[in-house]
């Protein structure tokens, strides 16, 4: 039998346990696909792991009680998420059974002396302190947790067991050789045997019913899958024991199942979930309703695939689904892995059943840079690399431009004919005549109606404010929302030149208002327009401003010659008498009458000021002078 | 995770209806403090303790039994197993930390600030308010406990700071060192002894820290420079060496254990690692997220935890690496008046089925209330975060203010801005899309300005078809806009993007807030006063509503959801008014003061949060509550969300029937996530009862070797440490020997000075060596002996002393060493022959 490596999901599906052949555990967070511990034991502890099995959680004491109350509600009873689990049983080749503390993130305990093989299959009975164990060496074993002893230990087959799985109400224990046997667990007594698969039953899952069915059948339904086998049984089993040997159903899957995970329904509306993962890494997903007999197999209402794109021409490769859990939520979601369990990859699928074989694309985890995110703190980077539309006020359309550009160079190369026959259009008077408008409005039409961009763009930027008016008023009116919406399109392509496509907005707005008014589809195709006048009217206030401001630095900066040169000149010549009347006069001149004393009484008061200062500082220079006189006099 | 705990902050209001906080409770108030094993780290938060495990970083237990704010953690000096709390009202509590039980509890009977166990005996030190000389001064106090629980309270110092980092104890409790403003008090708890040191140049002490081995304390000061004082008990203008790398203030000091490093953070985001003795030679972990406020360090100098301001907590490895990140909703630190604590209010995301609010600057956080655990922060800036200048110019951020999921969590948009004050506002609107493959959030499309002034509100239209989603913007400049996906596809690639398609205003009045009906087909927008409806598809006003006799501005508006479609419900700041949308008629009107409404998606429920932190819920077909709670926050109310529950139905007794299909989360101020439920008898208790497992691993190779228990019979010799470097005698010999011939002292003045210094020092300490050195040491008895042959004696012991010093400091065998009782006699006999009269030697010469 070949070993598959043990990953299993915590209860809540908030965890994915993994224990690598070389011994190492690795435990990843699904949400967000972190490695959130990886625990390489010490050498004498090394053991190739052979099953992992999680701690049920720790409130599985207050149960019964409650359920008592939510059977007559009506309601279920599944593990509530917030529950945190503590503790992973690890099962070895060697025999040994390991428990392994999450928080700590260290082992706790090594159970030793039960079996003598490699331990296949654990199941955790939180409620009786106790967990069961089979193993290749035929035995089961019930372990005590907390004193790590064996309490029990019995023959269990004729051959290896591989699979142990406990009743809902923890009272029995099924398990599976190549038959599946039902124990009772107090007295270890063979209750019943049931007989299906032709090869090893591998794995055992015990559907807990929900409440509603609990109350009315007294048995549990039981899911088997065996080595090699494409089917996946269900079984029913009654503490009566009248009941028929044979699987109540099956289900039948391409491959040999992998991992399978079922949940029950939540309420009526939806049925229960079966899902499996083959080993050739597909994904099936049942219906189920628990009811009894079904003769044929039933067949997947989903199947799912994972490849990559091979868009570089390389033909599309499958990656394998590794690991599957059903989240019983809202939205049934399906949590998957998929990749390797190197890079592994968790994703959320919420259920549905529109279509029956669903094939996703991702890129290979294989191939994806191999850079492990080794930093702690929980900061994710989005992409912001790609590609990005970049959008401005005055540009709040995507980028067509480029678009534009591109076209307009093959066109106007390809089609010859165009330009010729623009040529004969502008022919009679390029230079010194107005050009006939009949042949601009007739060109635009054309152009509007072909798409041609070279000839629409011919005529915008070749019309004068004139020939615009003009144009305009003979383009016939099926021809003004496509120009409306070509101008629109090149104004917020290229901002800088909108100028000349302002004046023909404004010409058709003016010219054709009522046309206009009457358009149903008004609002939607005039938008565009309306947001580039609306954006760039925006910075209107703030352009005008700045304009202000610049024209005031520039006036500054280079001074308007003739008179102010002449006052300057006049400022400084103030010590001659005789020249200041000139200034004043000049003066005068610039200014307002009104000003024009205060300026005078000013500029006296600052020339006396001067003058004096003057003086001082003559004074001082002499003073300067005499000592330095009487220095050299010493 | 620090919001993993459910613990019941206020007291029960109805039968068992209280409020729970989720997450978000501050874990800085203090140091957190690791175990003597570094296994476990101990933080407070408010009256409890967490215990985290340093390995995993997962929170093993809670430890409440205190009712007020603790103030203090330590681990029992006699019992490393024990921890012991104090809080503010003055009880102790001795915890064993690893099954969570209480095993002692006194009252101190006054108020403290900080508890300290820096004795090895089992006496506490506290810092507590005092009358002392008629004055109100903040004091430290030590209680001893003698065998009878008899306390013996000491006062040691006043003029203190009610701060744990102000004070520290040195060299087991020898000195005590504390900082106020800019003085430091060092006193000396066996002389009693009280020195006071200034700064000055205008700074002042942040926090002090003291040598474990030395008599060397280091301060940090706010202008981010540590000082290391030496000698400050003996002199008055102390030896002092200046360690100046930060350029904020230094907020934690630490030393190493063997005391060879020294640790240093502060606002800068860094953890510096300065080397004693060559502190030229330092070490650098940058950009740690946020800026920090407490640093500890375990027992074993291999661990540090710093505590982040945006309540983090990081284990880092004296490798400088981190290991472990203890987080739980991480708070907004900067907190920028344009855009308040939490401008982006809590926002769901069905896709991860997560709550997502603010996170650190310019990101957005996703918080699963489910697993109570922070799944990540999303950078949807992408601006590296530069930490302050100073205190006094803050940094301007630019901060995330706004974002909306789609219905199927496919698209986020966001709104950042960035407001100076002074320069253009820097808005944008990005829309990110999730790409499944890469399992990452893309950025689709950036509107630089999307809107000249703030953003108010940012929504995307539920119930909309996948292919074409709408989103809608309201600003302050009097406009919304609807922006719609449009295709973009040329012929190398194929695209859509997301472009503006209508815009719309009314009256010219600012575009506050806005809302989407049920099924996505009627918009409501509102300016001031008017609540409007358009239709989103061609943006047409539908019908202005406005609320008759009311002047204030509306501030909530909310579409009745399922059963409730046709009633829409607007707030002011003094009213909550339903309209019916059918014959625009009020429905109801009701004052109240809401602060934060919530509409729960799944039914026809509104909850608001009033003012005085009053929670009413309402079907909106009826105006008397379902449900009133009163005081569910301590501070105010900032947003409030319904989240759906995982599993379709939850039971809930009859008074939470209400939250039946959805839970109701709001966060406050303090930037904590409450809820109402249940409170399920003790929640913490039967976290407890988890089947205790026997640890039962086998040994290692080596450990197998040991026995399990091993007795001996042999005696330990007590080691005798001689600390002393070179010939014994030899300074007293270059004293004698160096001088020229005739300025020689007299031989017998000379003899003395040179037998004592041949004669080993006293392994005392110093101090008492000194005071002791004018007395006559050797018990006076009578000379003994002959003269020729004392000295030729005190000649064969120098040489006899002489060998075993060299064996101890090469520390090899201690069987040649002579036994500790005849050491004694002979150095009491060297006394002897020192104390003898030495007269006769002057006739030799």
């Amino acid at each position: 039998m070949e070993v598959v490596d043990p990953r299993v999901f915590s209860p809540s599906g908030e965890y994915l346990a993994y224990s690598s052949p070389d011994g190492r555990l690795k435990l990843w967070e699904t949400s967000t696909g972190t490695l959130q511990q990886e625990y390489t034991p010490a050498s004498h502890l090394s053991a190739t792991c052979t099953c992992i099995c999680w701690c049920p959680t720790r409130h599985a004491k207050e149960k019964p009680v409650r359920r008592k109350k939510k059977k007559e509600a009506g309601e279920i009873d599944t593990p509530e998420s917030s529950e945190r689990v503590e503790m992973i049983a690890m099962g070895t080749k060697s025999g040994a059974v390991i428990l392994y503390s999450i928080i700590e993130a260290d082992l706790k305990t090594k159970m030793d002396g039960g079996h003598s093989d490699a331990v296949n299959c654990l199941a955790w009975d939180n409620m009786s302190d106790s967990l069961f164990s089979c193993s290749n060496d035929k035995y089961i074993v019930q372990w005590s947790i907390s004193s790590g002893k064996v309490l029990h230990k019995w023959k269990g087959d004729k051959s290896a067991v591989y699979s142990v799985c406990l009743s809902p109400d923890r009272k029995q224990l099924l398990s599976a050789s190549r038959c599946i046997k039902l124990w009772d667990i107090d007295t270890r007594s063979l209750l019943k045997v049931f007989i299906g698969h032709s090869s090893e039953v591998v794995c055992l899952r015990c559907i807990t019913p929900s409440a509603a069915q609990e109350s009315k059948k007294d048995g549990y339904y039981v899911l088997s899958s065996a080595a090699g086998d494409r089917l996946i049984n269900a079984w029913y089993v009654k503490s009566a024991v009248e009941t028929d040997k044979n699987a109540v159903a099956s289900f039948s899957v391409t491959d040999e199942p992998e991992q399978l995970h079922h949940c029950i329904s939540q309420s009526n509306r939806h049925p229960g979930l079966l899902a499996v993962a083959t080993r050739q890494g597909k994904l099936h997903v049942f219906e189920y309703q628990l009811n009894g007999r079904c003769k044929k197999p039933l067949q997947p209402k989903l199947t799912l695939h994972i490849a990559t794109s091979g868009d570089s021409g390389e033909t599309p490769k499958p990656i394998s689904v590794i690991g599957v859990h059903l989240l019983n939520d809202r939205q049934q979601n399906i949590l998957i892995v998929y990749g390797d369990f190197t890079r592994p990859k968790f994703e959320r699928l919420p259920y549905s059943t529109t279509e029956n074989e669903v094939c996703l694309i991702r890129s290979d985890p294989k191939t994806v840079n191999r850079k492990v995110d080794k930093s702690i703190t929980k900061v994710k980077m989005p992409c912001t690399s790609g590609e990005v539309t970049h959008l401005v006020p005055s540009h709040t359309l995507p980028k067509h431009s480029n678009v534009v550009k591109k076209r307009k160079l093959s066109t106007s190369e390809a089609d010859e004919s165009l330009a010729e026959r623009l040529k004969s259009a502008s022919v009679n008077g390029p230079t010194s005549e107005v050009p006939r408008t009949d042949t601009m409005a007739v060109l635009l039409t054309q152009g509007l109606q072909s798409q041609d961009m070279s000839m629409i763009d011919k005529v915008l930027t070749e019309a004068t404010a004139n020939v615009i008016d003009n144009t305009v008023r003979r383009l016939p009116v099926q021809a003004v929302v496509p120009l409306v919406q070509v101008l629109a399109l090149r104004m917020s392509a290229a901002p800088n030149i909108a100028q000349t496509y302002i004046q023909w907005v404004k010409s058709i707005l003016s010219t054709h208002t009522s046309f206009l008014m009457t358009f149903p589809e008004l609002i939607e195709k005039l938008s565009v327009i309306y947001q580039i006048m609306d954006a760039r009217l925006m910075m209107f206030t703030r352009m005008s401003r700045l304009k202000g401001k610049l024209d005031l630095i520039f006036s500054q900066v280079n001074p308007v010659e003739g008179k102010r040169v002449t006052d300057q000149a006049a400022m400084l010549v103030y010590q001659e008498e005789s020249s200041d009347d000139d200034v004043d006069s000049d003066l005068g001149d610039l200014m307002p009458t009104s000003h024009s004393e205060s300026e005078d009484n000013w500029e006296n008061l600052s020339e006396e000021m001067d003058v004096e200062e003057v003086e001082e500082n003559q004074d001082s220079e002499e003073d300067e002078v005499v000592t330095t006189k009487k220095k050299r006099k010493k | 995770m620090a919001a993993s705990m459910e613990n019941n902050v206020h007291p029960k209001i109805g039968p068992d209806i209280s409020v729970f906080m989720k997450g978000g409770s501050n874990m800085l108030g203090f140091r957190p403090l690791f175990s003597r094993d570094s296994k476990c780290l101990f933080i407070i938060q408010g009256s409890s303790i967490l215990v985290y495990n340093t390995n995993s970083g997962e929170h093993i237990r809670q430890l409440c039994k205190h009712t007020q704010q603790i103030v203090g953690i330590q681990i029992y000096p006699r019992n490393h197993l024990q921890l012991v709390s104090c809080s503010s009202d003055g009880t102790v509590i001795h915890w064993d930390y690893t099954d969570g039980v209480v095993l002692k509890e006194y009252n101190l009977q006054c108020k403290v600030f900080a508890f300290f166990m820096p004795f090895e005996d089992n006496s506490i030190c506290f810092i507590t308010k005092n009358k002392y000389k008629d004055e109100e001064n903040i004091v430290l106090l030590r209680v001893r406990f003698s065998a009878n629980e008899h306390r013996e309270k000491r006062f040691l110092m006043k003029n203190l700071l009610p701060d744990e980092k102000s004070i520290t104890f040195g060299n087991k409790g020898e000195y005590v060192a504390a900082v106020n403003g800019e003085k430091l008090y060092a006193y000396h708890v066996k002389t009693e002894s009280i020195r006071r040191h200034l700064l000055g140049g205008d700074r002042h002490f942040t926090c002090i820290a003291a040598h474990p081995t030395e008599t060397c304390l280091a301060t940090g000061d706010d202008s981010g420079r540590i000082l290391l004082w030496y000698n400050f008990m003996i002199v008055n203008q102390p030896a002092k060496s200046v360690l100046h790398w930060h350029s904020l203030p230094v907020t934690g000091i630490s030393f190493t254990v063997e005391g060879s490093h020294l640790y240093s953070v502060g606002g800068e985001n860094v953890l510096v690692k300065w080397t004693m003795g060559q502190t030229q030679h330092r070490e650098f972990l940058p950009r740690l997220g946020a800026p920090i406020k407490h640093l500890s360090i375990s027992s074993d100098s291999f661990m540090l935890a710093t505590c982040h301001l945006d309540n983090s907590i990081q284990i880092i490895s004296s490798h400088l690496t981190i290991t472990q990140v203890i987080q739980g909703i991480t708070h907004n630190h900067v907190k920028q008046e344009s855009s308040g604590t939490l401008p982006v209010g809590l926002v769901y995301d069905s896709r991860s089925a997560a709550l997502v609010l603010n996170g650190k600057v310019g990101h957005l956080q996703f918080y699963s209330v489910q697993t109570d655990k922070q799944l990540y922060n999303l950078d949807i800036v992408g601006q590296n975060v530069v930490s302050g200048a100073s205190q006094n110019s803050p940094i301007i951020y630019t901060e995330v203010e706004r974002a909306a999921f789609s219905d199927s969590g496919q698209w986020l948009a966001t709104v950042q801005r960035r407001a100076d004050g002074w320069s253009q506002q820097e808005i944008s609107l990005k829309f990110w899309q999730y790409d499944n493959s890469s399992q990452t959030y893309l950025l689709n499309t950036k509107v630089d300005l999307p809107h000249m002034e703030k953003v108010n509100k940012l929504l995307f239209q539920p119930g909309s078809a996948v292919n074409t989603p709408l989103a809608v913007t309201t600003s302050d400049d009097t406009k919304f806009k609807i922006w719609g996906l449009v295709d973009d596809t040329d012929i190398y690639r194929e695209r859509n993007c997301w472009a503006c398609e209508s815009c719309g205003y009314y009256k010219s009045s600012a575009a506050t807030e806005a809302a989407f009906s049920d099924d996505g087909s009627l918009l409501a927008v509102v300016f001031d006063q008017m609540a409007t409806l358009w239709t989103p598809e061609n943006n047409a006003l539908k019908v202005a509503l406005s609320i008759p006799g009311c002047q204030d501005n509306i501030r909530h508006v909310l579409f009745g959801n399922k059963g409730a479609a046709h009633l829409l419900l607007s707030g002011t700041q003094t009213k909550l008014v339903v309209w019916n949308l059918l014959t625009f008629c009020i429905e109801w009107c009701v004052e109240l003061q809401v602060v934060a409404l919530a509409g729960d998606p799944m039914s026809d429920l509104v909850a608001g949060i009033t003012k005085d932190s009053t929670l009413y819920v309402y079907r909106l077909g009826s105006s008397t509550p379902v449900y009133t709670h009163e005081n569910v926050s301590t501070s105010p109310v900032l947003s409030a969300i319904f989240l759906p529950n995982a599993l379709e139905w939850k039971r809930k007794s009859s008074t939470l029937l209400w939250q039946q299909t959805s839970q109701l989360y709001f966060m406050n101020e303090n930037q904590e996530l409450l809820t109402i439920n249940e409170s399920s008898g003790g929640v913490g208790e039967a976290r407890e009862q988890g089947v205790k497992i026997e640890g039962n691993l086998p040994l290692t190779p080596f450990g197998q070797l040991l026995a399990k228990k091993t007795k001996t019979g042999v005696e330990s010799v007590q080691r005798q440490r001689h600390v002393q470097l070179g010939n014994p005698g030899s300074d007293a010999v270059i004293d004698m020997l160096g001088g020229p011939s005739h300025t020689l002292a007299p031989v017998e003045s000379l003899c003395l000075p040179f037998l004592t210094a041949l004669l080993i020092p006293k392994p005392d300490s110093k101090a008492t060596q000194h005071e002791d050195e004018d007395k006559p040491r050797a018990p006076s008895a009578e000379a003994s002996s002959s003269d020729s042959d004392s000295e030729t004696k005190v000649q064969k012991k120098q040489r006899k002393l002489k060998r075993p010093m060299k064996l101890d400091s090469v520390q090899r065998d201690s069987a040649h060493l002579p036994p500790p009782t005849n050491a004694k006699q002979n150095e009491a006999h060297l006394w002897k022959v020192a104390e003898e009269n030495f007269d006769w030697l002057g006739s030799c010469f």
